[in-house]
């Protein structure tokens, strides 16, 4: 399993001050729940992704822990309110030093 | 006065003795009448389960009728007992009668009324429809938006492998094929076709020709990632075009094979395609809508697998959900299945990469 992967970032590119954002995030990850068997009876080890970070502006706004009942391909939807231009930073990281990092700007007017 | 006295007794005695008869007389009258209620409810109740039930053959489903009158009448018995009533024996020779009657009726019943499950002809034309309308609303914007659909991750990492060079010879799909966006528009809408050797061959068995062939590299494994990756990019270029199979002389003997298979039943619950995907297409199965099986958005990304899979694992699915050894990956039979199921969507539009329940 790779150690980062693709990651999609849904979200408005403006925004006017105060305005409720909803941003839509969805990375590519197999989420191996570690319960599962090959055919020949061993054990799949578990590798998922554990935690998922959004901070914008250096504030972290949004925090979820993933546990092994997700599913692939993890999908994230939430709100935040626009409060400044500037950067959001959405942070992945899980088990085998899985890591994935993207940014999104966004100009409140 | 000691004779009256025992005349009167005997009277009375001989009064309750006919009270008791009538007594019994009238109970086992109820009781068959009950007897009789419950077996004709059953038998309604059983009748309109053959008649929902359509999954099943007419003489499979005579043969389970016979087996399951026989519980219904165990039942019958099962509440007399519960009720304990006096001239046992008598209640026993009539229920038993009984049995044998209403076994008879049944059977007879079973013969002639007419439990034709509906037939209908395979959908064809217009009337055929890809099984992207009877998902929910929720799926369907999955599949429609490329920023929720996660087989746009694979189509993504297709996109890279079209580029990167491999195997002996050095060469990427890229450096023979070009911009995919040009050269594979409505590649996909064309397999599974024939090569220059004659080879039935899908999408799949295409690019690991090219692979071993140009490119001299190991082929992709069945199911493997990078080969999904590739048919999910490639089949991609074709989205929105209509599939374009048609019967040639070339392919005329698999088309007719993969069509015998369509319509063969296979696996202990005896199903053929046809019957649930032909036939009873629209219908529900465990409360799943059974859809027309059009082959229009592979590869697809299932829900239930958690991934993205191919035509080929769809149809081992099948195959294993009617109790039937499924066919090898690359089989022959497969891909002659694949033929006839292309062929059947013919101008259907493509959808790949699709989302699916």
């Amino acid at each position: 399993m790779s150690k980062t992967s693709r990651t999609i970032v849904t979200m408005p590119a403006t925004a006017k001050k105060g305005e409720i954002l909803e941003i839509r995030i969805i990375v590519q990850h197999d989420m191996e729940s570690g319960f599962r068997h090959t055919e020949t009876g061993q054990r799949i080890p578990r590798d998922i992704i554990r935690d998922f970070r959004c901070t914008y502006n250096g504030v972290e706004v949004f925090r979820v822990e993933l546990h092994p009942a997700m599913g692939a391909n993890p999908l994230i939807v939430f709100t935040t309110t626009a409060t400044e231009s500037g950067t959001l930073e959405f942070k992945w990281s899980g088990d085998n030093g899985y890591a994935s990092s993207t940014t999104s700007t966004l100009t409140v007017t | 006065m000691s004779r009256s006295s025992q005349t009167l007794q005997s009277n009375e005695k001989l009064q309750r003795n006919e009270m008791l008869q009538r007594n019994e007389m009238l109970q086992s009258n109820e009781m068959l009448q009950r007897n009789e209620m419950l077996q004709s409810n059953e038998m309604l109740q059983r009748n309109e389960m053959l008649q929902r039930n359509e999954m099943l053959q007419r003489n499979e489903m005579l043969q389970r009728n016979v087996i399951s009158q026989g519980n219904v009448i165990s039942q019958g018995n099962v509440t007399l007992r519960d009720n304990p009533r006096p001239g046992g024996s008598q209640t026993v020779l009539s229920c038993l009668l009984q049995k044998r009657l209403s076994l008879a009726i049944l059977f007879l019943l079973a013969i002639f009324l007419p439990f034709h499950a509906p037939s209908h002809a395979d959908p064809v034309g217009a009337e055929r429809q890809s099984s992207y309308v009877l998902m929910s609303p929720d799926t369907k914007a999955m599949q429609d938006d490329p920023l929720l659909n996660p087989a746009t991750f694979a189509v993504l990492d297709g996109q890279v492998l079209w580029q990167e060079i491999a195997g002996k010879k050095n060469q990427s799909c890229a450096s023979c094929h070009g911009d995919a966006t040009v050269s594979m528009k409505g590649v996909a809408a064309s397999f599974p076709k024939l090569n220059a050797a004659g080879q039935l061959l899908n999408l799949t068995g295409r690019i690991n020709q090219c692979r071993t062939e140009q490119q001299s590299a190991t082929p992709f494994a069945f199911e493997s990632k990078p080969l999904l990756a590739i048919s999910a990019f490639v089949a991609n270029q074709s989205k929105g075009m209509p599939i374009t199979v048609e019967r040639t002389p070339a392919n005329e003997a698999a088309l007719a094979s993969g069509q015998r298979l369509f319509n063969q039943r296979m696996g202990q619950l005896n199903l053929s395609c046809a019957q649930c995907h032909a036939e009873r297409a629209g219908q529900k199965l465990a409360g799943n809508p059974i859809p027309q099986a059009h082959p229009t958005a592979y590869p697809i990304y299932r829900l239930e697998w958690q991934a993205v899979g191919s035509l080929e694992r769809r149809l081992r699915n099948c195959l294993v959900g009617v109790r039937a050894e499924p066919f090898a990956f690359g089989s022959t039979e497969l891909l002659e299945l694949e033929l006839f199921l292309a062929w059947r969507a013919r101008a259907m539009l493509l959808e790949s990469p699709g989302v699916r329940p």
